[in-house]
């Protein structure tokens, strides 16, 4: 099943920003428990967070994100199903809230249209457990966990597995004689075979385009200038000129680039963010950032987040450019492009998540984050920036809002389910589902491993 | 494993400005005196410390017989009369109560029996610890006598809260009976890396700024320093990571014993193969990666330990060294991926300085609690607290997801409460879980420390 990752994003009216802090207040302390925050009963949602961004410069910004499983109308209506007053009582601290007249006919049209008309979608994003709806999440958990102890005690009986085949056929048969897991045998797939094969497919429509329109620009060239050779000639050296001003304008940027001073980080600032952080085994990032003036930039990092887009869709095996902790992150750009927001639901401490954007991930980072203002400075888009860990780290907290209010589905939350487990827990499944003849020699190892 | 000096020699290091126990860990001074101070009159304080400037031992030189070192927690130096903008450029992990906040608490996993409202000194209620005095001799009496000759008095504005003394051990193992201290890293450009080859058959030189303010680290970049004012305070100090963890030694052997019994009924050595599988390493020091099988020497620590291995290539699954092991988790080598070389790196990121000991007696009868209080006074130096030793204890020793595990704490040191949790042993073709796996070691005390260069003592007693 397709996943969807948006944000539902609005303008805080300034008057009712008070109304708004005590409502996220209230919500945030129920999170756990949960009475007034119903999340809990929409088994399509993963992840969700509220949170209010307060740039100087530009008007304060009300951001629900959701992840959820399927699209987005069935969702919308579970959630005015089991939170509508919520909703109301967020939404109407922000401008352009319908008034109480036009909502009396339907509120909940009302709202849902609202909602609707608010709706941003992210301009790249990464799901690390591609396929999985959060109840096959948990239930691949439940199935991990109910087989591991069976296997304990039958070694705890003597039980010395001689071959990965005799482990195999002994868990299965454990399974087999355990009833309630009938669904664990049954469509395993996690995604389409056209599901599958759509990045590469889209990718492949682009290098056509592409193609088609260099075949395009050369053959006009050709013909303008009279001979292929020429035309040839031309198009070369006009691709060669464009990228060479692009670069000469580029460094012409980052001469002038103001980064922040690693020392100026606001301590108080970074005690509230920490103070809402490792409660859980999975944390939330959320940042602002104001992209820096002038079209050459704005374009600039709308063409990285397309690329970063493709790229993270043939992202396999859960990890995102070598991170292997992220259940789901998104770049969106807001307020035409100027300001940049980035959302991430991801496994362990700030810090692991951060050294590991520093040490796998810094040139796919850099070039998304070197366009917004602050960051280390960068030579061609993609060097240094991040790889100066500590001024990277504290440009991070700079541009990071504490969180308000985040909502974690039960699976992640009690199960301290890591993408890697949760892929692995789908490799279990799998191999039972598929039966022992399916699996080649070296797939049942990896199998076997599993456990 | 090759060992790799970069091939441009590293900038040698100002040795008659630092601290001997950054570059030592005075292996040869056997006995150790760690006084707490609190501070009750700054000024006086300052002068008293003024006075100390000439006693104190630098990486040049080893003094007959005894070394002296200093350190002081962010409060100490507020005492001091540092001001509070200076203050404000300290690590943040020193910040706002240091070790002992709740939000350390929950970095460094120290809840139940390790709640900072247990511990015995650094605690919320227990005095404040200001000034640390390292005072290590070669034998008691010269210890004492040190310690007395510099233990300030009634007059210079400081007041002892408690000496932690800790004597000659027979050997190389920590209390449960395990070779210790075998994997440390060495500073490059502190001319150490041909006394670690010997000992260890490879070394891992560091870059400076790993362990040293001043000098660039492992990115290329000089650490953040902290400042007096508008000078820097940082070059050539660092900070100390100082805790005490108390060591149950007959409730860790009973409770192996059991386990082993219920696992693997028939092997004699059963709790001696949990235990080192547990450890990562068999009882002599020997690495499981390298002697999967059997203690290649029976138990006894040897004087040179064979610590050249990585993961990836030759236990990648952790057959051999289990996966959650604690010398796994405390340092996984390459074991991280994506691919060994970046994980390399990357755990390289992430190394400490060990310089720990253990205090008070050997226990005769490993199955017999005999009353007595021991364990290991764990320091450890680094650059920045945060990326180093945090990290290693919260993303690597307390992490239940750590390399794809599911539930599972580190064996030795992991909080996991009463209950415990389970404790996977890879193997081919499938792993066997010990069950109900919990700590013996109790953290009793501990403080965050700013260890600084000569000159930058001399600025905080001058100031």
């Amino acid at each position: 099943m397709s996943t969807t990752i948006l944000t539902i994003t609005a303008e805080v009216d300034p008057d009712r920003r008070e109304m708004l802090n005590d409502e996220l207040a209230r919500l945030a302390r129920s999170t756990d428990q949960s009475p007034h925050l119903p999340f809990s009963a929409i088994e399509e949602l993963h992840f969700a967070s509220l949170v209010v961004f307060d740039t100087p410069g530009f008007a304060s910004l009300l951001v629900f994100e959701l992840n959820f499983d399927g699209t987005l109308a069935p969702l919308l209506d579970r959630l005015l199903d089991e939170a509508s007053v919520e909703m109301y009582t967020l939404f109407s601290c922000c401008r352009d809230f319908p008034s109480s007249e036009h909502m009396a006919a339907s509120a909940r049209d009302a709202l849902s249209h609202y909602l609707l008309r608010h709706v941003v979608r992210p301009a790249a994003y990464h799901i690390g457990n591609v396929g999985r709806t959060q109840v096959r999440v948990a239930r691949e958990a439940a199935l991990h966990s109910f087989l591991s102890q069976r296997i304990d005690r039958l070694q705890r009986n003597g039980w010395k597995p001689t071959s990965p085949r005799d482990t195999f056929t002994t868990i299965d048969r454990e399974l087999k004689s355990s009833a309630g897991f009938d669904w664990a045998r049954q469509d395993h797939e996690t995604e389409t075979e056209e599901e599958r094969a759509r990045p590469t497919f889209d990718i492949a429509a682009i290098a056509v385009l592409i193609a088609g329109a260099l075949a395009a620009a050369w053959w006009l060239l050709s013909h303008w200038s009279g001979s292929r050779w020429s035309g040839t000639a031309w198009l070369l050296g006009g691709l060669v000129t464009l990228v060479a001003v692009i670069a000469v304008v580029l460094l012409r940027h980052e001469a002038m680039d103001e980064p922040m001073d690693p020392a100026t980080l606001d301590a108080a600032h970074v005690h509230r963010l920490v103070a809402c952080e490792d409660y859980l085994r999975v944390n939330h990032l959320a940042s602002a950032t104001v992209v820096k003036d002038g079209w050459f930039r704005r374009s600039l990092l709308r063409v990285v987040l397309f690329v970063a887009n493709r790229l993270a869709r043939l992202s396999t095996k859960g990890s995102l450019s070598g991170i292997p902790s992220i259940h789901f992150a998104h770049w969106s750009l807001v307020d035409g492009g100027r300001r940049l927001l980035f959302l991430s639901n991801y496994d362990g401490s700030w810090g692991s998540y951060l050294d590991d954007f520093v040490d796998k991930a810094a040139q796919g980072l850099t070039g998304i984050w070197s366009n917004t203002r602050g960051f280390p400075r960068t030579r061609m888009l993609i060097t240094d920036g991040a790889r100066d860990g500590a001024a990277f780290k504290a440009f991070a907290r700079a541009q990071q809002t504490p969180t308000a209010v985040w909502y974690v589905a039960a699976p992640y939350r009690d199960h301290a389910l890591t993408v890697k487990r949760i892929n692995a827990n789908t490799e279990l499944r799998r191999g039972l589902a598929l039966g022992l003849h399916a699996l080649s020699d070296d797939e049942l190892s990896s199998w076997c491993r599993q456990w | 494993m090759v060992s790799d000096t970069p091939a441009n020699a590293p900038t040698p290091i100002e040795v008659d400005d630092i601290q001997g126990l950054v570059v030592s860990a005075f292996a040869h001074l056997q006995c150790v005196a760690y006084s707490l101070l609190r501070v009750v009159d700054g000024p006086r304080a300052c002068a008293w410390l003024a006075e100390q400037l000439p006693h104190i031992t630098p990486s040049t030189e080893k003094k007959d017989g005894w070394c002296f070192n200093i350190a002081f927690t962010l409060e100490g130096l507020a005492a001091l009369g540092v001001d509070d903008a200076s203050l404000a450029t300290f690590p943040l992990a020193m910040q706002n109560g240091g070790m002992a906040s709740e939000r350390r608490s929950r970095i460094l996993g120290d809840r139940d029996h390790n709640a900072p409202a247990n511990w015995e000194w650094g605690g919320p209620d227990t005095p404040p610890v200001h000034v640390l005095l390292m005072i290590f001799g070669e034998d008691d009496a010269t210890r004492d006598r040190q310690l007395a000759a510099f233990l300030p008095d009634s007059n210079d504005g400081l007041e002892e809260v408690v000496t932690l003394k800790a004597g000659r051990q027979p050997d190389s193992r920590e209390h449960f009976g395990f070779a210790d201290g075998v994997g440390q890293p060495v500073i490059a450009g502190s001319g150490r890396e041909s006394t670690q080859q010997k000992r260890t058959g490879h070394h891992t030189a560091i870059a400076a700024g790993e362990f040293i303010l001043g000098y660039k680290n492992a990115d290329d970049h000089y650490p953040l320093s902290p400042k007096l004012g508008a000078t820097d305070l940082g070059t050539n100090g660092t900070y100390l990571v100082f805790r005490q963890l108390q060591q149950d030694v007959a409730g860790f052997w009973n409770a192996v014993h059991t386990e082993a019994r219920a696992i693997w009924p028939a092997d004699s050595r059963g709790p001696e193969r949990l235990a080192s599988k547990m450890v990562g390493r068999w009882m002599s020091g020997a690495a499981l990666v390298l002697h999967p099988d059997r203690d290649p020497y029976d138990g006894v620590p040897q004087p040179t330990t064979d610590n050249d291995f990585a993961y990836s290539e030759s236990d990648a699954h952790g057959a051999h060294c289990p996966v959650g092991a604690h010398i796994r988790r405390s340092n996984p080598r390459d074991a991280l991926g994506p691919d060994p070389a970046t994980a390399l790196v990357s755990a390289r990121r992430h190394r400490l300085m060990r310089r720990g000991r253990s205090y008070g007696d050997r226990i005769a009868d490993p199955l017999v609690d005999d009353g007595a209080k021991r364990g290991l006074h764990f320091l450890c130096l680094n650059a920045d607290l945060e990326r180093q030793f945090e990290f290693v204890q919260q993303t690597w020793l307390n992490n239940p997801g750590f390399a794809g595990l599911s539930g599972e704490l580190d064996p030795m040191v992991g909080p996991s409460g009463d209950a415990g949790c389970p404790f996977s042993m890879q193997g081919e073709p499938l792993r066997t879980r010990a069950q109900g796996i919990r700590s013996y070691v109790t953290v009793v005390g501990g403080a965050y420390w700013f260890m600084p260069g000569l000159l930058a003592l001399e600025m905080i007693a001058r100031h």
